[in-house]
């Protein structure tokens, strides 16, 4: 039993490292910040990439599209009437996004490319979304 | 086994474990990672990045109102950075080949910048500080450098290089200079300093 914590701490670490390898491993890294009134992000990435869009203000537009594999995206909005668009077109995704403020969109879709032969492209996504104040519209297919 | 012995075991488990996992992102890519980043700050600024290959760095920073900022990279290596400040400034950098670096600044208003190389080894830089004031420079060759600097209003300079390890240095003050630079050949030094009243 007293080598029970080593073997666990063990664990935790190779862990951590696990999942900080893979996040760094991303071929594209992109990052867009933001602050002002009625300002758009358009990103279009491929397989191994990574985003994060950060946008403070009002009337803002957020659209990423990461076609293939093992994509993480995050993406921020401070303000009122924002809007985010995530298309995640391929298998182990990840999102995350947030919005504070009124009036919010977002509109998520995790799923196969046009071009994909079948649904089995379809599989082990990870989507979490937050909205804070009223009159928000969360639309996760 | 000794508990001493038994706690070293583990250290060196965890140790190995570590030294694997840091390592095994640096050999699965043996090159860097294509990053992108944009700042803007200000209203109704645009930043388009493309870039195709590995490797490779594109920065915009946009601070102000009506920027545009434009960067394409196709090959490996590449940095490419615009900054703005001001209004209704434009820079455009497009770039195809490898290990090509270029710098675009802009404090002002109605400012142009334009780059496009095809190459490897080449330096651009270029600065703008006042308002109206256009540059561009098409490169095609390796191991060039051209800096074009515009310091006041109404400058225009325009650089063609066709050619490998080639030097040209623009300097514009004060308002209203036109220099035109068209080079074809290899090894050659060309400096410029005009200013106008």
């Amino acid at each position: 039993m007293k080598i029970f914590p080593g073997f666990l701490l063990l664990g935790l670490i190779t862990a951590a490292f696990v999942l900080s390898s893979s996040i760094g491993s991303a071929q594209g890294i992109g990052t867009v910040v933001q602050v002002g009134i009625n300002n758009d992000t358009y990103v279009y990435q491929e397989a191994f990439s990574e985003v994060i869009v950060l946008q403070r203000g009002k009337e803002n537009s957020s659209s990423v599209e990461q076609a293939g594999a093992e994509h993480l995206a995050g993406v921020v909005q401070l303000g009122e009437k924002n809007s985010i668009e995530v298309k995640q077109l391929g298998q182990r995704d990840l999102l995350f996004s947030m919005q504070l403020g009124f009036e919010n969109y977002a509109n998520i879709s995790q799923t196969h490319p046009v071009v994909a032969p079948s649904r089995a492209y379809i599989s082990n996504n990870d989507a979490f979304t937050y909205q804070q104040r009223l009159e928000s519209v969360a639309d996760r297919r | 086994m000794s508990r001493t012995n038994h706690n070293h075991l583990i250290k060196m488990v965890i140790l190995l474990a570590l030294g694997i996992f840091a390592l095994a992102p640096q050999a699965v890519l043996a090159s860097g990672p294509t990053e992108a980043y944009i700042y803007q700050q200000g209203d109704h600024n645009e930043g388009t990045i493309r870039q195709s290959a590995r490797d490779s760095l594109a920065m915009q920073y946009q601070l102000g109102d009506d920027n545009t900022g434009y960067i394409y990279q196709s090959g490996e290596g590449n940095v490419s950075i615009q900054l703005q400040s001001g209004q209704f400034n434009t820079a455009r950098a497009a770039t195809i080949g490898n290990n090509n670096f270029a710098i675009q600044t802009q404090f002002g208003a109605s400012n142009s910048l334009l780059i496009w190389t095809k190459g490897k080894d080449n330096l651009l830089v270029q600065t703008q500080i006042g308002d109206d004031n256009r540059a561009s420079a098409l490169i095609l060759g390796s191991k060039n450098a051209v800096s074009q600097n515009q310091f006041g209003h109404g400058h225009s300079s325009r650089v063609r290089v066709l050619g490998d390890n080639n030097s040209v240095d623009h300097l514009q003050f004060g308002t209203g200079t036109d220099l035109t630079v068209a080079h074809f050949g290899d090894n050659a030094a060309i400096g410029v300093f005009r200013f106008g009243l």
